[in-house]
């Protein structure tokens, strides 16, 4: 007696399981692309070398060497006249301590706190390209000097490229031992009179 | 007649499940390798060794030439194995013909002793006593006789180049922009090495 073959069924691809795995890889995909670490290539990064001449700068940025930052603008030049004026009684030497002190507990700033400062700087030099900035950097000896590659790539990025900025070496003690800081009034590049701090080492 | 209803229990296909989630590790563990290698090799250089320079997001900065152009200072440690030893200078010095790779131009600096460690308390030492260390006396002889011979007079393009790895003292770096801003105009500039993510520069 003939016996039927049982007939085999024809393989075929499961369409819905396909289309979940291809979903699935394809989110991984995306996922892992984003963890993916950018690679980084080696590049140069220009500092100009210091002048042997009088600095003059609108911002200072004194590296301090437990990691906080010394930040003076031009904002300190009001404060400290009006300090001169309101202590104007005291020998110069008192009051030079006095202006100190008090620029000092005002003005120390945490990396974090520099970063918004650094980024309204910015924001300021790239909304009017007849602004021009001049960063002064000055770095204790001791400190890492990654620290100036932060700050310098923070303020290069501007559109019309007015903020200058140069490094010194320095610490918060040459200023506090300053022989002089003071208010001068001179002319800016439009003639005006203005008040700038002046700070003898 | 009756028919006897058969319905098929519709549930996990344990094979097919397995299959999935060895694909999902094989891919995970592969893709992970692979970026991390690529990260590795960025990071180390083409020398092979491990060099950490800063790294800057930023688009200001410039391609670096495989082959070297300028003077540069390579600063290291004196032995990389031992992160707490000394630092040191390795000078390193383009040829005639622009054709020296960072890793023969330090190949060279090793054969004929272009290199000198810092003194380990040198950021106890007085300005007087650095600048009289070998360490500066190499920078410092370096960048006269590379002016003398390559920086006839003031141009944008002079400059003269620091690879250091990013704990390096400020001290090292800015006694090196000391000795460059000593020529006036006739050395603007001193271009630092560093890492920058190819995102920030045009792209993957």
């Amino acid at each position: 007696m003939a016996f039927k073959e049982p007939k085999r069924q024809k393989e075929r691809i499961e369409l819905i399981s396909m289309v979940d795995m291809i979903f699935i890889l394809l989110v991984f995909f995306l996922v892992n692309n984003f963890v993916i670490k950018i690679p980084l290539q080696e590049r140069s990064l220009y500092i100009p070398t210091p002048k042997n001449e009088l600095g003059r700068a609108q911002i200072v940025i004194q590296f301090v060497e437990d990691g906080q930052i010394f930040w003076m603008d031009e904002n300190v030049s009001e404060f400290v006249n009006q300090l001169e004026e309101n202590y104007g009684y005291l020998s110069e030497d008192r009051l030079r301590r006095r202006i100190l002190s008090e620029l000092l507990s005002r003005n120390i700033i945490s990396p974090a706190e520099l970063d918004e400062k650094l980024e309204s700087l910015v924001e300021r030099a790239n909304s009017d390209p007849y602004i021009n900035y001049f960063i002064l950097i000055r770095c204790p000896n001791e400190l890492p000097y990654y620290r100036i590659v932060n700050v310098i790539t923070k303020i290069s990025d501007t559109t019309y490229r007015n903020v200058k900025y140069g490094c010194v070496g320095g610490t918060l003690k040459d200023i506090q031992d300053c022989k002089r800081i003071s208010t001068v009034v001179e002319r800016d590049a439009k003639g005006r009179r203005r008040k700038n701090i002046r700070i003898d080492f | 007649m009756s028919f006897q209803k058969r319905d098929e229990k519709k549930g996990l296909s344990l094979p097919g499940l397995i299959d999935i989630i060895f694909l999902l590790l094989i891919f995970s563990l592969v893709t992970l390798s692979i970026s991390e290698a690529k990260v590795e090799t960025k990071r180390r250089g083409d020398r092979g060794v491990e060099f950490d320079l800063p790294e800057s997001r930023t688009k200001d900065t410039e391609e670096v030439d495989r082959l070297l152009q300028t003077l540069l200072f390579q600063i290291d440690y004196l032995d990389p194995e031992n992160k707490s030893g000394p630092k040191a200078v390795w000078v390193l010095k383009p040829s005639l013909k622009d054709s020296l790779t960072l890793e023969g131009a330090r190949l060279i600096a090793e054969r004929d002793s272009l290199y000198r460690a810092f003194p380990n308390d040198f950021l106890q030492m007085s300005d007087r006593e650095f600048k009289r260390s070998p360490a500066c006396k190499i920078i410092r002889e370096s960048i006269q006789e590379y002016k003398d011979e390559n920086f006839l007079k003031p141009d944008l393009s002079n400059a003269i180049e620091v690879r250091a790895i990013k704990d390096t003292e400020f001290r090292i770096v800015n006694y090196i922009l000391e000795r460059c801003s000593a020529y006036g105009d006739t050395i603007p500039r001193v271009v630092l090495r560093t890492l920058t993510a190819k995102e920030a520069v045009g792209g993957i």
